[in-house]
């Protein structure tokens, strides 16, 4: 009997591998995306390499305001088993993975089985044929684990993740769950839904740490009936977050047949989040299921209420049954704006994007970017492939129009750290008709490269850099739009074929071309230090390609041996850089250092010194 | 000793007969994982009553699905009522729910079929059968047991005569009394409950015998792997059968190729007998209720 009894009550251990490390960066969105069903980071996600957060869901990027705590697909549905809800996400404190009680989805043991990306993009690393949006992530999940408290529905969701950098739809994404009933058993009234935690909070003004700030105290909840919209906006304390956020259901299908969202019951609940509070499935079924739709939390809302920090639950259903085998697809957009206009606006193009399977009106993509450091100079050549490329929209025309070239000292998605240096833009009489050139500037196109590896690519020289500087490039393409459907000319996104790039002296072993060192003398920090403890450097110039640089102090110790070698891509190969720490991890004192220079290639050796002043 | 083998050998090889398989000798050491134990008893509650059972299966879609003798219950498998589907019927003696979910009844000489929702689709009435005893489906094929006039038919979904599957005699193609169907793969199970035997029969033509389970005879035994008064039979997926008699009072398992594997006693004669699909619950119905039993779970290896 005991053994028996050992047989009935060993747990299932779940092995799952989770993989919350991804988030969406290819629009206006930076949303972590997990495979178990949260949308979000909730709490614990390590930092990011470079030591920054990851984003939950910041929006717009770079802006560092978070919208989402998380977010989690709800399932519920008549079983055999009776009545049962399986929870992507509940009201929780932590989540740990594979254990907690509401946490219900899992990925399979798989070790491989992790979130995968594709991307649309031929210059992405991601590039598959076929990926549907510039950015898609894949991923596989199960309500089939053992679970606390959890009876399987017996559910396999594929989840895909859409992102484009298009202008009109970058502040969309859609994730789409395709349920397949992989159980035993058929399920029936089926509810879908869409727990959220939705919550401005801006990292700058609560601080990197601020799940611990009372930073939820200050949402304002609305829902927009027609749209099928939850959204939320901060009340004005916390004055950087800026605009506001939603979740809002696109559309359910069953097998390939779309169904009229208006067919079905909509249900927008709220209700206080309370981690305490332990709700049967029974329960969270017939809160699925209500029709309700709980007044919105606003300014008035709080006049006779106390404030409830809400929680919402936008769900849909019955469908009828989900027969074993059976799929259905539901498709949500997370989508912000600026004004309850511009987010509708943005939530009616991720409507058009589901109505037309995600075919949209894309701007062409950018062109193949070389770039060539020099002293002073930066050469850029870029090929016209984009000039050929259709449409993916009807009646997919070839409607390239002009290229941008922007250059940038930061490299970062905000468009405001980018100066646009040149365009050019189409004129009329071009060869390819297929649209209306006439509008624009009409400049024509930049001249042409005559030889080398890369003749036949255009060419453009921006001479006003300086060396040791690092700047960031990149060449977008732009078409004419289609006013007729209110399409404003759609461009590249900014940083597709972006380049790093530090203009120097190009090597040289020409013996009159003195080995020099910049700024001399190194007066505390130069204008390129970083402040990290390693970020203070000085530049050695005019190096031959393979040479070794010694550095000795004036009582001729030698501090720091360099080894300089051949061309970087994004410098130009004649300069190398020192932190200023010597070969025993000291930083140098002040004083006036010399310099020897070795060339490999000839065996010629300079001299040079320079001043440090700390 | 080697005389005795010899003997043994030849009993077995011409004594017994090639038709039949010899029913294995009882396991005594049957791992316990095998056994099934009685979980649940329902009668009812103030939902419902279940009284007069005529039939119980487990559903296609899952759910169980109790017939009593004027109507059909579907059931969760906890043993609360979902509702009571369908209503009215007058001598209902079996119950299917073929692939499309639809539901069969063999209510005196008529096949009934409802929609999954319990909605009539339609009826037909063959005038010549005494006794519809058991009912199943496949592919558009319904096949009927008339357990008066010992004959196992194959109608169309019109209602349209096509065939006679099996009709009275000994061997293992014929049957007497027979009682409920049940259909796995292309496979047509058949008590034949005056012979205490239950037959597979194959659903395509020719029609051969694919599985024979009872003994060689027409007796009946108490031993495993016999049978006296068979009067139900019930497929899991993975072809494992089940069979409910009223003489032994018990439910018999046996694995796809026919070798004994369990039996559960139970406390009275059984109506009815259905499984899981994975083989893990039993619901046997008795006149006045429905015993759930249950296989342990054995825990899976973690990779």
């Amino acid at each position: 009997m005991r053994k028996l009894l050992i047989i009935f009550l060993f747990p299932l251990v779940v092995f799952a591998k989770t993989d919350n490390s991804k988030y969406t960066t290819a629009g206006n969105v930076y949303l972590t995306v997990t495979n178990f069903g949260m949308l979000g980071a909730g709490r614990g996600i390590p930092p990011l390499p470079t030591g920054e957060p990851q984003p939950s869901c910041e929006y717009p990027a770079g802006t560092r305001t978070e919208r989402l705590f998380r977010a989690g697909l709800w399932v519920g549905a008549v079983s055999p088993w009776g009545i049962c809800v399986t929870t992507g996400v509940c009201d929780a404190l932590s989540i740990t993975a594979g254990s907690s009680e509401g946490f219900e989805f899992y990925p399979t043991r798989d070790q491989d089985d992790v979130i995968i990306e594709k991307s649309s993009l031929m210059t992405s690393q991601y590039y598959s044929l076929d990926a549907v949006s510039e950015q898609d992530f894949y991923a596989t999940y199960y309500d089939t684990s053992s679970v606390l408290n959890h009876t399987p529905l017996g559910l396999e969701v594929c989840q895909v993740s859409y992102v484009w950098s298009y202008s009109y739809i970058d502040d969309v994404v859609i994730v789409r769950f395709i349920i397949k009933n992989i159980g035993d058993a058929d399920l029936e009234d089926v509810y879908i839904g869409m727990y959220a935690e939705l919550v401005s909070g801006n990292r700058d003004f609560w601080g990197d740490d601020f799940n611990a700030t009372p930073f939820f105290g200050h949402k304002r909840l609305f829902y927009k009936d027609s749209l099928h919209l939850v959204y939320e906006m901060n009340d004005g304390t916390d004055y950087l977050a800026k605009g506001m956020f939603g979740v809002g259901m696109v559309g359910i299908e069953r097998d390939t047949t779309r169904i009229y969202l208006d067919s079905l019951t909509i249900s927008f609940n709220w209700w206080e989040w309370d981690y305490n509070v332990i709700v049967s499935d029974s329960s969270n079924y017939r809160t699925m299921s209500n029709g309700r739709r709980e007044p919105d939390v606003d300014d008035g809302y709080l006049v006779d209420h106390p404030y409830p920090d809400p929680t919402s639950l936008l769900s849909a259903g019955p469908i009828p049954y989900l027969n074993r085998g059976d799929s259905l697809t539901v498709t949500f957009a997370l989508c912000g704006g600026m004004t309850d206009d511009e987010l509708y606006q943005n939530f009616g193009w991720a409507k058009k994007a589901y109505e037309t399977n995600y075919v949209l009106p894309a701007p062409p993509p950018s062109p193949r970017l070389v770039i060539i450091p020099d002293s002073r100079k930066v050469t850029l050549l870029f090929d016209n492939s984009p000039e050929f490329i259709r449409d993916p929209s009807p009646p997919n025309l070839r409607d390239f129009e002009g290229y941008r070239i922007y250059r940038s000292e930061t490299g970062l998605a905000d468009p405001d750290e980018w100066i646009l240096l040149y365009q050019f833009d189409k004129t009329p009489d071009d060869s390819i008709q297929d649209v209306d050139h006439s509008q624009g500037f009409n400049t024509g196109m930049p001249e042409k490269e005559t030889e080398g590896e890369y003749e036949g690519w255009y060419k453009i020289i921006d001479q006003d850099v300086r060396n040791g500087f690092r700047y960031y490039y990149t060449v977008t393409s732009y078409d004419v739009g289609n006013p007729e459907i209110g399409l404003p000319p759609l461009e590249s996104a900014l940083r597709q074929n972006m380049v790093e790039v530090i203009p120097g002296t190009p090597p040289t072993s020409e013996p009159d071309k003195a080995v020099g060192v910049y700024p001399n003398p190194y007066r505390m920090s130069s204008m390129w230090d970083t402040g990290s403890p390693r970020g203070r450097v000085i530049r050695f110039f005019n190096l031959p390609e393979n040479a070794t640089i010694y550095i000795y102090n004036l009582a001729g110790d030698l501090v720091k041996t360099l080894e300089h070698e051949g061309v970087l891509e994004e410098e130009a190969g004649g300069e190398a850089v020192w932190d200023l720490i010597t070969d025993r991890e000291q930083a140098v004192a002040t004083g006036l250092y010399i310099f020897c220079v070795k060339d490999h290639n000839t065996g010629r050796i300079k001299k040079g010194k320079f001043l440090v002043i700390k | 000793m080697r005389y005795s083998i010899s003997i043994l050998f030849l009993l077995l090889l011409f004594g017994c007969g090639k038709k039949y398989p010899i029913p294995p000798e009882y396991d005594y050491s049957m791992p316990p994982e095998e056994s099934y134990v009685r979980v649940d008893t329902w009668t009812g509650n103030g939902e419902y009553v279940l009284d007069n059972m005529v039939d119980v299966i487990v559903g296609t879609d899952g759910f169980i699905y109790a017939l009593t003798d004027n109507d059909v219950k579907k059931l969760y498998e906890n043993g609360q009522l979902n509702k009571i589907i369908i209503e009215d019927l007058s001598l209902p003696s079996a119950i299917y729910q073929d692939i499309k979910r639809n539901i069969f009844i063999s209510d005196g000489d008529i096949i009934r079929l409802f929609d999954r929702e319990g909605d009539s689709i339609f009826a037909f009435q063959d005038t010549a059968v005494v006794v519809s005893a058991g009912i199943s489906s496949v592919e558009d094929k319904i096949f009927m047991s008339d357990s008066e006039r010992d004959l196992v038919l194959l109608y169309d979904t019109l209602g349209n005569l096509i065939d006679t599957l099996s009709s009275f005699g000994a061997g293992i193609l014929n049957v007497d009394k027979p009682l409920d169907l049940c259909i796995w793969e292309n496979r047509i199970f058949i008590v034949s409950s005056e012979h205490n035997w239950v037959e597979a029969i194959s659903t395509y033509i020719p029609r051969v015998n694919l599985l024979h389970l009872g003994g060689e005879s027409h007796e009946g035994d108490t031993l495993p792997g016999y049978f006296i008064n068979p009067v139900d039979v019930a497929v899991d997926d993975s072809g494992c059968v089940y069979v409910a008699e009223t003489g032994n009072q018990r439910i018999q398992k046996f694995d796809m190729y026919g070798d004994f594997i369990v039996e559960t006693k139970l406390s009275e004669a059984p109506v009815s007998v259905a499984v899981s699909r994975d083989g893990m619950s039993l619901y046997v119905a008795f006149t006045d209720g429905i015993e759930k039993y249950k296989r342990p779970e054995t825990p899976g290896e973690p990779e």
